[in-house]
């Protein structure tokens, strides 16, 4: 493993995990985040305090300029995307002698582009999982190297899952750096570009309840989906948006004659009952308004009472 | 032609385990009529050496053009090498004992876990003893450090067993006692249940101690399969008077059924030995590898989809009654035998203990994981080195 010396761009803490590995082994050369995430900033340096390795805060303007420098400088040997806004150009990728390869917090190629964990839950998917790649010059299309896959479950929370795919990088880094430091070469599969998808930044609209159009299911993948980097999946009732945070299926039976958004029982006890489309009830635990995180119940303090309906 | 690389292990405590695993092999490709194969070998020793296990899987691939690797070592040997083989399109055969936990049970395209599912049997084991309340672990400090401890006890307790004590024996044999295990036998009300994890020469030993102490203070063993390892008998049999030893076991030399006779006469013919359990190891890789040859022919020689109709088959005929591949894992399974000794070391199957091996394979892997996304345990034993 002497040889080895990454650069890793990363501007998200699930990165972390990754980048542990290869600080333990010694195989760091320098680090990158951007110069507006101070957060991830304070995170870095507090990762590698110690270690002498150099933490670079770049923008939009001087990444190129900067990388270039760093990848001479360091004697880096491969670059390590783990979540970084900007797009390299292709003249960056050829620097480092084993290339760049992207951790991409998704399975490829059925969920490319930059929210994949978002689109694993609202496609409903069974599973999601993290993919690393060869970076070419498309996005996120580059040659497999490895995948590893892990089960969504139903009360699975974006913020769960970006967790569990956090310590499934840190397995992944491990590999890849084995690979890396043993291999002659580094494999990889082409794509199979008849499975594969792109998905764009979600819009307000994918992110909002229709009570007369989602199941339950559908409901609960939405809300778990904003949970917690949107605050709440969004939903209006009586004109007024608001937004539901957390929900779970009711085992109370659901009367047929009820429209769907139907709110069936609110107060403290029993909480905030609501019917959906499939005749379930779904029970609303945790709901935001600009006056903060409530109890779903505590609607009814704002005039919301039973026989009103979520649109 | 199959072109077949193997990355043979080494083993202290079972020196002969490559050459018995090869020679089950050999015998199976006779057996099966796979004699349009050649064969790559390279030593590994421990298991252990990663950059050495990777460069001879590279070579192999790269340089014999193997269409099969056949890698005696554990899941996160296999992790690291399964993206070599995906991209190489050829097939990694993961064969071990079965003695540690997968990290996670995902199905990887190329590659088939092909174990002895030692783990599975000693989960069903501890199951088997949870029925009798509560009991004490015993193990040796080699064995505690395999997840057959894991899934025995998890077992164990899940089934409402309650452990009362641990006894660990320790590495070297001059310092082995059994004396603070004794001290709890003797403070138990009932007869005493042991849950025992030990292998070869341990198992010997511990074996041969605790008959000692029965004489006086009689306990009930549940034990792993490696203490139900027929080599132990020459061992026992003249010398020991053990009570009460059962547990559950993948196999037998003396099974009766005519995959396992056809199996053990091959074998002495091609040895002029009886096979031990790491030669059937070898068999039953031979008839993956001709069940395999079969698939990739009508597959127009992709090995995913080869894999894949192999978890669609019907179960292989092995000497442990059958075996499949399971398509939701690509892990090898089969029957599970409940296994009681004589007092004199005498083997035999409970015939009126057969389970839905299915079923319990299903709970097996749905019930027993380890805790994932978390650290985990630094122990590198991969059950080669025994």
């Amino acid at each position: 493993m002497s040889d080895l010396k990454a650069i890793i761009l990363c501007n998200n803490p699930i990165a972390l995990p990754g980048i542990k590995e290869f600080l333990f082994y010694g195989k760091v050369g320098a680090l990158v985040t951007t110069s507006k995430n101070a957060e991830m900033q304070a995170l870095l340096a507090q990762l590698a305090a110690g270690t002498g390795v150099p933490i670079l805060h770049v923008d939009k303007k001087n990444f190129v300029a900067e990388l270039k420098s760093a990848i001479d400088k360091y004697q880096i040997t491969v670059g390590l995307i783990m979540t970084f806004p900007f797009i390299l150009p292709k003249n960056i990728l050829e620097l480092p002698e084993k290339g760049f390869i992207n951790f991409h917090y998704g399975l490829l190629p059925q969920c490319r582009g930059p929210q994949p964990i978002l689109w694993h839950i609202l496609n409903n998917n069974p599973e999601g999982g993290i993919t690393l790649h060869r970076l070419d010059d498309g996005i996120d299309t580059g040659p497999i190297v490895l995948q590893e896959k892990l089960p969504i479950g139903a009360t699975d929370t974006y913020g769960m899952l970006q967790s569990k795919l956090a310590h499934l990088g840190a397995k992944s880094a491990a590999t890849l750096l084995k690979i890396l430091s043993f291999g002659s070469f580094i494999p990889s599969t082409p794509q199979d570009e008849t499975k594969a998808a792109y998905y764009k930044n979600p819009t307000a609209q994918q992110l909002t309840i229709n009570w007369q159009t989602m199941d339950s299911h559908q409901i609960i993948r939405t809300v778990n989906a904003c949970n917690p980097w949107n605050k709440a999946a969004g939903s209006s009732i009586s004109n007024w948006f608001l937004g539901i945070t957390e929900v779970e299926i009711s085992n109370i039976a659901a009367s047929e004659t009820d429209k769907s958004g139907t709110i069936m029982v609110i107060d403290k006890e029993n909480g905030l009952l609501v019917k959906t489309k499939d005749d379930k009830i779904l029970k609303i635990n945790i709901i935001y308004l600009q006056e903060g995180f409530l109890s779903g119940w505590r609607l009814a303090e704002f005039g919301i009472k039973v026989g009103d309906c979520f649109a | 032609m199959l072109r077949i690389g193997i990355l043979t292990p080494r083993s202290t405590l079972y020196p002969t385990i490559g050459f018995d695993i090869i020679n089950g092999l050999k015998a199976g490709f006779a057996q099966f009529n796979l004699s349009d194969v050649s064969l790559f070998t390279e030593n590994i020793g421990f298991g252990t050496d990663e950059p050495e296990i990777y460069t001879k899987a590279e070579k192999l691939i790269l340089g014999d053009n193997v269409d099969v690797v056949i890698a005696c070592c554990d899941s996160r040997i296999a992790a690291m090498l399964q993206p070599l083989f995906a991209a190489a399109g050829k097939l990694l055969m993961v064969t071990n004992m079965g003695a540690n936990l997968p990290e996670d049970w995902q199905p990887h395209p190329t590659t088939i876990t092909h174990s002895l599912n030692f783990c599975f049997n000693t989960s069903l084991t501890g199951a088997l003893a949870a029925a009798n309340g509560t009991g004490a672990l015993a193990a040796s400090y080699y064995d505690a450090g395999y997840n057959q401890v894991y899934t025995i006890l998890t077992r164990f307790q899940q089934k409402g067993g309650r452990i009362l004590y641990n006894h660990v024996t320790h590495l070297k044999n001059e310092h082995f006692t059994l004396q603070p295990l004794q001290q709890f036998m003797a403070s138990e009300n009932g007869t005493p249940n042991l849950l025992c994890l030990f292998c070869a020469d341990m198992a010997e030993l511990f074996y041969k101690a605790l008959a000692a102490i029965q004489q006086e203070q009689a306990a009930n063993l549940f034990v792993s399969p490696m203490m139900l390892e027929e080599s132990l008998a020459s061992g026992l049999k003249q010398q020991v008077l053990l009570k009460n030893v059962q547990g559950y076991t993948p196999w037998l030399s003396t099974f009766t059924n005519a995959n396992n006779q056809a199996f053990v006469g091959a074998y002495q013919a091609a040895q002029g030995k009886s096979p031990n359990i790491f030669a059937l190891l070898g068999w039953d890789t031979a008839l993956l590898l001709d069940r395999f040859a079969t698939a990739l022919a009508a597959h127009n020689n992709n090995t995913a989809a080869a894999i894949k109709a192999m978890g669609e088959a019907a179960p292989l005929p092995s000497p442990r009654g059958w075996i499949k591949l399971d398509p939701l894992t690509n892990h090898i399974y089969g029957p599970a035998y409940l296994v009681k000794a004589s007092n004199h070391f005498e083997l035999t199957v409970e015939e009126n203990n057969s389970l839905d091996i299915d079923a319990e394979w299903k709970s097996f892997k749905e019930e027993i994981m380890l805790p994932s996304a978390e650290a985990s345990s630094a122990w590198r034993n991969t059950y080669l080195c025994i």
